[in-house]
């Protein structure tokens, strides 16, 4: 009866060692996996202002940036589309899942500027870049190379709100190699800084799959070069598949950060806004 | 006493087959969840892939169960607005997988080198809706492992996926599904 019972326990053990090393046949547990979180916004730059989205690796991004004058011309100047308008077109090249380069060309000044930004964190709710350019103005007024630089270098934090809502903060430094005082006709002198500091807010707000509304608040703070003000813009983003199209109002027509901070004089009192618009057309070239 | 020893000498009989059978079928099983899955869309005029490197699979050649599934939230269109569409589609929140647990219609040969054409049967789910389908494919035995390639058309229409639409012009109902796996020896 002993025996019986070692043997009926052993065989207990044993068949529980065999079935654990067969080979199951059931369906495996079902794991979720670590995947990247989406881009916040649908393009690489909110209006004026740069994004925190970046391109894909060997992702390249076509853009047009138009901006016409202002409004208040009326219908002598067609509501500002006979005004001189500031166009830049541009390329940015998505390197690493984090980075991206870009090079652009904008019509006032004939300003080259050169980019670059990093992400430094991705996170479901929140997004953070760090930004750079450097602008070279070409147009022929005699100056040395050195005093046709300026640059721009912020951070970024974006905050996904909601599903639908996205807000961005970015503080800069802005500065002009050059940035001569020029005589006013009443004899004051019209005084011109360096550099500068500011802060640039943004909100992207998603109404349909399609469309979204944005708004950018770009603020001077501290000390500043006469005249300028604070630039405010709000526009629509429509999303096509591959093309993002961006048609807004904005109280700057510079594009280039460094010079709608040191160069706009446009006060929003006046609400005098022009009308301008972006095209992004992104290319695979990664794949 | 007689049929006790009786006993003892069946079950030991028992217990040595069945340990010859687990180690018969331990190398019959393959395993990895490292491969590619992709989807093709196609509008008028345009077309885009969506990837993910995050396909598990699994396949059990003694029990014959192929079991596949990828988290949805891993595939990737190359545009993040796009991959937030599709997910939102796809309702991913909810329905997180694609999945299938099927069987071979016939077994693959591993002794046999080279490409076998195989088809598997069994239930695919996605978007919270499961339909049995067929799939055909390519399997390959090799060093490695078994290399499983497959390809076929879903139909969104059959799982309640509205296609998306590029503003008034809607993606295409069908969609080009294929995978490439390499499933190593468990």
């Amino acid at each position: 009866m002993t025996n019986m019972r070692t043997f009926l326990f052993l065989l207990a053990v044993l068949l529980t060692g065999v079935f654990a090393i067969l080979p199951s046949s059931a369906q495996m547990d079902r794991q979720r996996a670590v995947a990247q979180p989406v881009e916040f916004f649908w393009s690489p730059s909110v209006i004026l202002l740069p994004s925190t989205t970046s391109l894909k690796p060997g992702d390249l991004d076509f853009t047009i940036h138009h901006t016409f004058g202002p409004v208040s011309g009326g219908m002598s100047t067609l509501f500002g589309l006979d005004d001189a308008a500031n166009i830049r077109f541009g390329l940015d090249y998505g390197v690493t899942p984090w980075a991206m380069v870009g090079v652009g060309r904008s019509r006032f000044n004939k300003t080259v500027d050169f980019r670059a930004k990093a992400r430094v964190w991705n996170k479901e709710r929140m997004q953070a870049s760090m930004y750079y350019n450097m602008g070279i103005e070409t147009l022929e007024d005699g100056r040395e190379m050195v005093d046709r630089m300026s640059y721009h270098a912020s951070a970024f934090v974006a905050h996904r709100v909601t599903e639908d809502l996205v807000v961005q903060l970015a503080p800069g430094f802005t500065r002009f190699v050059f940035a001569p005082d020029e005589p006013r006709f009443d004899g004051s002198v019209w005084q011109s800084l360096n550099n500068h500091w500011s802060v640039g807010s943004a909100l992207h707000y998603e109404l349909k799959e399609n469309v979204a509304v944005t708004g950018e608040y770009l603020a001077v703070l501290g000390e500043r070069t006469d005249e300028t003000t604070n630039v405010f813009s709000v526009g629509v983003d429509i999303e096509t598949g591959g093309h993002v199209f961006q048609m807004f109002f904005s109280s700057s027509q510079w594009i280039t950060p460094q010079h709608a901070v040191a160069w706009t004089r446009n006060p929003l009192s006046d609400m005098d806004f022009g009308w301008g618009f972006n095209v992004h057309r992104v290319f695979g070239t990664g794949r | 006493m007689m049929y006790g020893r009786t006993l003892f000498r069946a079950a030991s009989a028992f217990l040595g087959l069945m340990l010859m059978v687990a180690g018969s079928v331990s190398g019959q099983a393959f395993q990895h969840d490292g491969g590619h899955v992709e989807f093709v869309s196609n509008v008028p005029l345009h077309s885009f892939t969506g990837v993910s490197d995050k396909l598990v699979g699994r396949i059990d050649l003694d029990g014959n169960t192929v079991d596949f599934y990828v988290d949805l939230n891993t595939l990737d269109t190359g545009n993040g607005k796009r991959d937030k569409d599709m997910r939102k589609t796809l309702d991913t929140a909810k329905y997180p997988f694609a999945e299938f647990f099927g069987a071979f219609s016939t077994l693959p040969d591993p002794q046999r080198a080279g490409p076998q054409d195989v088809e598997v049967s069994g239930r695919f789910t996605i978007h919270g809706v499961t339909k049995t389908i067929r799939v055909p494919g390519t399997a390959t035995f090799g060093p490695q492992g078994l290399r499983i390639q497959a390809a076929w058309i879903l139909r969104l229409d059959d799982y309640n996926i509205e296609p998306p639409s590029l503003l008034i012009i809607k993606v295409d109902d069908e969609q080009e599904i294929s995978l490439d796996i390499l499933l190593k020896p468990e």
